[in-house]
């Protein structure tokens, strides 16, 4: 099972010196493990959606994220396909829309 | 005899710890939020608590898929912040209440529930997101919590089901512990959420609103969904309820919402829900 190791490698950045480790050299880093090439580019990417269907965890892939500094509007707006401008529109209007269903404590 | 004084249902989303690391309290759109964390912990304290369980769920960073648990609670004396990337939180490590910890552990194995037992506990923002605003003054931890989780994470999952009947079991394991303590029993995680795919950050209010009605007239109820009921309803993740549930069923069935908040905004419904017993 070899999304396994994708998911040994993701763990593993919870160590700083793991973290300073890949941000040097990610492919470097990325090599430790026993990945195939598939996996392999999925990571060099970072194609987060190829790497969730490959069976990856997103709490795996928010440690990459946290890694590399790419925030969350990021990596939903890769998910989506929509470029990051549309997808922070599509939140702001969304919250618009739902205001109506708030319960609020004054 | 100890019991189950009151229960408290709410988020966890990483944002919350985002907004108040980045000292966003006051900022209008979280403004609604922290307003009412606030006013949870108060009526939280005012029930003078000398102990809180903590049902949450963890994110990969107490747990590997080596062997993922399904439920777990931790006996340890003191727990640690984990690091989930960007460095660990800084707040004090956590005080647990190991000895009561241990009488549920066994209390809840000879019901039937066979928790695996945690010596040490990295907690995650599936407890830190929320639990600072409800159990510190100034950066201070006040009451002593027990902590357990519910796999919602690693497939399958546990059921609704065993969840409210571990809610249950957790009861009467609080009830046969010979001090006269006062538990409030904390459920973290959800409401709507999908954090993954062409549905990404997607909040869906209607299901919420009607999650936390049946939570407050008719709890039992919830038990007749799946999991996958709650993936197709509140998006993938929102499958968090069932922290919810495990809280409301340690609780007495004419127990009285006291407490409640939503506000559907960026890609959450947040959720607050505060139940007193009697």
């Amino acid at each position: 099972m070899s999304v396994y190791e994708v998911s040994r490698l993701l763990y593993s950045l919870r160590d700083p010196e793991n973290r300073q480790a890949c941000q040097a050299n990610p492919e470097a880093y990325y090599c430790r493990y026993d990945l195939t090439k598939t996996e392999l580019r999925l990571l060099l990417k970072p194609d987060w959606q190829g790497l969730v269907d490959a069976g990856v965890s997103i709490y795996l892939l928010t440690k990459l994220s946290a890694t590399l500094n790419i925030d969350l509007l990021e990596i939903g707006a890769s998910m989506r396909g929509m470029s990051r401008e549309d997808f922070s529109r599509f939140v702001r209007e969304q919250a618009e829309r739902n205001s109506k269903y708030a319960i609020l404590i004054e | 005899m100890a019991r189950v004084i009151a229960g408290v249902g709410c988020s966890h989303a990483p944002s919350i710890a985002h907004a108040y690391d980045h000292q966003l309290v006051e900022h209008p759109p979280w403004k609604p939020l922290f307003t009412a964390f606030a006013q949870a912990r108060q009526w939280l304290l005012d029930q003078e608590p000398d102990a809180l369980v903590v049902i949450y769920n963890d994110h990969v960073d107490q747990y590997f898929f080596d062997t993922w648990p399904t439920f777990t609670i931790g006996v340890a004396d003191t727990y640690q912040i984990a690091d989930e990337g960007w460095g660990p939180r800084t707040f004090p490590p956590v005080p647990g209440q190991s000895k009561l910890a241990q009488h549920l552990a066994a209390r809840l194995v000879e019901d039937g529930f066979d928790l695996a037992i945690s010596q040490r506990m990295v907690l995650d923002h599936g407890f830190l997101s929320p639990m600072p605003l409800l159990d510190q003054i100034g950066r201070e931890w006040q009451i002593p919590v027990v902590p357990m989780t519910i796999n919602v994470v690693q497939p399958p999952l546990p059921t609704p089901k065993r969840c409210w009947a571990l809610g249950e079991a957790l009861a009467r394991a609080i009830d046969s512990f010979s001090q006269p303590l006062r538990i409030v029993v904390v459920g973290t995680g959800g409401l709507s959420h999908q954090l993954t795919g062409s549905a990404f950050g997607t909040v869906y209010p209607e299901w919420d609103r009607k999650f936390l009605q049946l939570l407050e007239e008719t709890p039992r109820q919830l038990t007749a969904y799946s999991m996958d009921d709650f993936a197709r309803l509140g998006g993938e993740h929102s499958v968090e309820v069932v922290q919810w549930i495990a809280m409301r069923a340690s609780l007495p069935a004419e127990a009285k919402m006291e407490l409640r908040f939503y506000y559907p905004y960026g890609l959450m419904g947040y959720g607050i829900a505060g139940f007193r017993s009697s």
